[in-house]
């Protein structure tokens, strides 16, 4: 009989009728196994021998989890960690993207880059890779967000919820923040160096370094609480690859921008355009450095994921070791 | 040594090397295992059973499971989980060998 072979339609008990035996069994072993048990018991009559021979299992089970469980945990918690890390590392990412996006929004950068294709060219590759790596970070992450949201429903776990509306919360809190000063420098239209725009900024730092941990606390928490399948975390392992590569890539090309330049267009590198009028360069190494530490922590979470992925399947030990 | 590597499963492992041989011919699901041991080795394995020896196959990488279909996952022997049924077949190979000389039948 091949695997594709469908058992015959049974009238006995289903799973329901036998999940008090099924719950005898270790929840993590359930998690993995539980499905096909239930498949299996569900298409063959439930003897007394086959009772005796489940509570014999369960018995064995409990007894000796890491053995029957050993890789696959392993497994399965090192691929959660990387895609945990990996969203860390995006996140981290995007506040330096979005601070680049900010030091450069005078015209003269775009003019800048219109004249000199090294500055338009890196400055587009930035862009660029933010988006291949939010696509990957979406395509890796939110299977696993839904699973996680669904298991949290089913079990009434309403902590799990909670601790996904913290970067939707969080979200809001920085666009209200954003919205509220812009009104207020409207109205008043402070100075570069006063001390209501001084407040201003260091507010903004605040409401988002805030935002931005909360955000990966919570994912983080979630994450941990949630018994995630293998394979979601299998793509959602690809998917970290892909968007390590990518802020890799957008790091490489923001240095490049910084030095196209201050090739290209000394004036504008040395001018006061960094946050708060403060020099240009000192503003761009700050949001290289926040690059680096995203690209880092991206690249080894995805070669832990990697050597999860190429060596889990036939050599688990080994590639777990 | 890869032959003795069923001997540290206890109870499991004389299910384990009837599962090792069920997957040798195909992947097959826990269902179509239980159907085609009960075939050719005339055993019924319990469910408890055979998911004890399951577990324990895959967690020394000698079997590996394949997406799921629906709610049944198919189950493959790795090519280290055909080494160790090679040298366990050869084992039984050698003993029927000794054994039928012995009774003066081979």
């Amino acid at each position: 009989m091949s695997a594709h072979a469908r058992p015959p339609v049974s009238d006995e008990p289903g799973p329901e009728a036998v999940s008090p035996l099924l719950r005898l069994y270790p929840a993590v072993w359930r998690e993995r196994y539980g499905d096909e048990l239930a498949d299996l018991l569900a298409n063959r009559p439930l003897s007394l021998r086959d009772a005796v021979d489940l509570v014999r299992g369960a018995w064995d089970a409990n007894c000796n989890l890491s053995d029957l469980m050993g890789g696959w945990s392993a497994m399965t918690s090192r691929l959660r960690s990387t895609a945990v890390t990996t969203f860390t590392a995006w996140v981290v990412f995007c506040v330096a993207v979005g601070g680049l996006s900010k030091t450069t929004e005078e015209p003269a950068f775009g003019h800048a880059a219109l004249g000199h294709p090294g500055l338009g060219v890196s400055y587009a590759v930035v862009q660029g890779a933010f988006v291949v790596a939010l696509l990957a970070v979406l395509v890796g992450g939110l299977p696993l967000a839904y699973v996680a949201l669904r298991q949290a429903w089913r079990r009434r776990d309403a902590a799990v919820g909670r601790l996904f509306l913290v970067p939707v919360l969080a979200a809001a809190s920085v666009a209200a923040y954003v919205l509220v000063a812009k009104r207020a420098t409207d109205l008043t239209s402070p100075g570069v160096h006063s001390g209501l725009n001084i407040a201003i900024f260091v507010g903004l730092v605040t409401v988002g370094g805030a935002a931005t941990v909360g955000t990966v606390v919570a994912i983080r928490v979630a994450a941990h609480r949630t018994e995630l399948p293998l394979e979601l975390l299998r793509l959602a392992g690809w998917a970290a690859a892909i968007a390590a590569g990518a802020i890799s890539m957008g790091v490489v090309a923001l240095t490049g921008y910084g030095w196209a330049l201050s090739t290209d267009d000394p004036a504008l590198f040395h001018s006061a355009n960094g946050m708060l009028a403060t020099p240009l360069p000192a503003s761009l190494l700050a949001i290289l450095a926040i690059g680096f530490v995203a690209a880092g922590t991206a690249d080894r979470a995805a070669v832990r994921g990697l050597r999860v992925l190429r060596g889990g399947s036939d050599q688990p030990q080994e590639a777990l070791g | 040594m890869v032959g003795a590597e069923l001997e540290g499963l206890g109870r499991f492992s004389d299910p384990s090397l009837l599962i090792l041989s069920s997957l040798s011919a195909e992947p097959k699901h826990g269902y179509a295992i239980t159907k085609d041991i009960e075939a050719f080795g005339g055993v019924s394995l319990g469910p408890g059973t055979l998911y004890g020896a399951l577990s324990r196959l895959e967690s020394r990488g000698l079997i590996e499971a394949l997406p799921a279909e629906e709610r049944r996952r198919p189950y493959r022997l790795t090519s280290r989980g055909a080494q160790v049924l090679a040298a366990q077949l050869r084992g039984l190979q050698s003993f029927a060998a000794t054994g039928l000389a012995r009774l003066g039948t081979a």
